[in-house]
């Protein structure tokens, strides 16, 4: 056994493509649901407004892991760019995000198997939901500190698939379901206020979070800064093309059955999902339940696929938290305690078991409005009654728009201060500029990017009662336990410590095997070296 | 393997091709942008993913 473990680079074109699928593929199950529940009418908006946001995300992950293909994902990159005190806010917030989406898909998935199986609807038998749920986090939980995963061949089995059912979803929804008229009328009729609108603007990022698998595959594929430009732009493409699709198209949507509201009266498909806490949570199922000719067929696999997908995409928070506090250790943002590895399983036990515990609390704070009518009275004073499932999407939602403006700094800050790495892949439009005597590129859709992230960010916390406290909490707490740490460490508080970018970009490009680019950023070294020698002289 | 992913490429043009010319009976119009955008993408993956899969095969040969 090697003394320097590494991990295996063994991920090909679709072994990347299914990996990030897997991750961002299952947010349109819970983020239609939610979106309609609050965007309503002008819920393609919201999606089209988040995923333009998502665009520029996607391509800056896309540069960024094409150039520093190393499994810490936003927070290396943050690291790297901003410094320590920047990375460690930035990784504090995905691990937010992760432990969130332990408990948000886990939940989502009983939502998706309570379509075909009702004792599990949570507003009828939320006891029996929450056992569920809890039994999952468990599990997966079990099956992380064992050490066993999904396959390789499993996971893009069930990507395969899902891509399939829902471009057939489209296929049929858009041939034989849809009236643009429809559309037209909803729009006009059913448009949100702007808060309203705001909220599900926010609620729409969740569809598109899950760009860190892209930088975690990073570390595992076969010469990364080719294949990761790739396979990110069709990955980023087609989760596009399904939020606003499916949006579009529940705006549309004439149902094959007529729809009813608890008393009686006819209603519009995306009318099934305001005020309803169970429908959010499964909107694929319902809409594929409703489509003429493939909905006979879908009703019965779609809400088991969504759960197939939905508890994978639950197993990656897991498996990510784990993997990102390992790496903000080994940078000394976090106690040593997260690199240690369990004697028997050669796991990281104590993380997967901390933020699995974490995830099991906020399920307890998600769920006692349904489970205790006490709790519920309480949580109707003080954060308007958000449901469950709204109330994970909250914070969700913060800690994907927290990182990810971050992650637009640090891109910014990288181009101008890191131009020797080799770029295979680089975000279009950029001004020319010289930094330090550098010829740099600065990346205007960075900027727009940011702006895009950081007003969702903001809606959140005009929105979001639960979200506006927890979530810049959960920062606070952190930065605490951040300085206690480092304060113990004798290490800079505020400042970094010292870092050797040189040495570690040459290890990184070589571990994955991109001689070609190693040479190039020698070469770009010598020379910038060679200018700043001349200049100097 | 290599017709069934032919195939979902080219559903995927027609399929925008189809949501395009729907949307475009009603002229462009606010309520329409998402429609056009939509149809505009599917089109768009369509045929970069049949150009990648042009290319990967005259490399192969």
């Amino acid at each position: 056994m090697s003394s320097n473990p590494q991990l295996r680079r063994a991920v090909r074109p679709w072994g990347s493509f299914s990996w990030g699928y897997s991750d961002v593929g299952a947010d349109i199950f819970i983020g239609l649901g939610l979106v309609l529940a609050y965007a309503a009418g002008a819920s393609n908006f919201a999606f089209l407004f988040a995923g333009l946001v998502y665009v520029c995300i996607g391509l800056a992950y896309t540069e960024l892991a094409a150039a520093y293909p190393v499994a810490g994902g936003g927070q290396y990159f943050v690291l790297r760019g901003l410094g320590d005190i920047f990375g460690f806010l930035a990784g504090w917030a995905v691990l937010l995000d992760f432990t969130i989406d332990i408990t948000l898909f886990a939940w989502a998935s009983v939502d998706y198997l309570s379509q075909l199986a009702p004792p599990l609807v949570s507003s009828l038998h939320p006891w029996t939901h929450f056992w569920f749920v809890l039994g999952f986090i468990v599990i997966l939980c079990l099956l992380n500190v064992v050490g066993v995963r999904e396959s390789t061949v499993f996971q893009g089995s069930v990507s395969a698939i899902d891509v399939i059912s829902e471009t057939l979803i489209l296929c049929f929804g858009f041939l034989f379901a849809f009236s643009p008229s429809l559309l037209v009328h909803t729009m006009h009729v059913s448009w949100p206020s702007t808060f309203a609108l705001m909220q599900g603007t926010s609620l729409a990022i969740i569809s598109f979070v899950g760009l860190e698998s892209i930088s975690q595959a990073a570390q595992e594929t076969q010469r990364p800064a080719s294949v990761i430009p790739r396979t990110s732009l069709v990955l980023i493409l087609t989760i596009l093309i399904y939020a606003i699709g499916y949006s579009n198209l529940a705006l549309g949507f004439q149902s094959w059955h007529p729809l009813h509201d608890a008393h009686g009266h006819a209603i519009a498909f995306w009318q099934l999902f305001p005020g309803n806490g169970d429908n959010q949570g499964k909107g694929v199922a319902l809409l594929s339940a409703q489509i003429p000719y493939y909905g006979m067929l879908a009703q019965f696999y779609v809400p088991v696929l969504g759960a197939i997908l939905l508890l994978i995409s639950s197993n990656s928070g897991v498996f990510g938290a784990s993997r990102i506090a390992y790496s903000m250790s080994t940078s000394k943002l976090l106690p040593s305690v997260f690199q240690s590895v369990h004697r028997r399983f050669r796991t990281p036990a104590f993380s997967i078991l901390t933020f699995c515990g974490l995830a099991v609390v906020v399920l307890i704070f998600a769920a006692l409005p349904q489970l205790d009518h006490g709790a519920q009275a309480v949580y109707q004073r003080l954060f308007h009654g958000e449901d469950g499932v709204t109330f994970l999407g909250d914070l969700y939602a913060f800690g994907a728009a927290t990182s990810y403006s971050f992650v637009f700094i640090a891109l910014v800050a990288l181009r101008l201060y890191d131009p020797m790495t080799p770029r295979k892949f680089k975000i279009p439009f950029n001004i020319p500029i010289r930094v330090r005597g550098e010829r740099v590129e600065f990346p205007i859709i960075g900027v727009i990017g940011f702006i895009g992230i950081f007003s969702i960010l903001i809606f959140t916390l005009i929105t979001h009662d639960i979200g506006r406290v927890a979530g810049p909490g959960w920062l606070i707490v952190g930065v605490g336990l951040y300085l206690v740490y480092r304060l113990n460490k004798g290490l800079p508080l505020l400042r970094s410590r010292p870092h050797d970018w040189r040495t570690a970009q040459t290890q990184i490009l070589r571990d994955a095997g991109e001689l070609e680019l190693m040479d190039e950023y020698h070469a770009n070294l010598r020379a910038s070296d060679e200018r700043k020698a001349q200049a100097s002289a | 393997m290599i017709a069934f992913r032919l195939f979902v490429y080219v559903l995927y043009v027609v399929l925008g091709m189809i949501i395009l010319v729907r949307t475009a009976a009603f002229g462009l119009r606010f309520e329409t942008l998402t429609g056009f955008i939509l149809g505009g993408l599917l089109m768009l993956l369509g045929i970069y993913r049949l150009v990648l899969f042009a290319r990967m095969r005259s490399a192969s040969r």
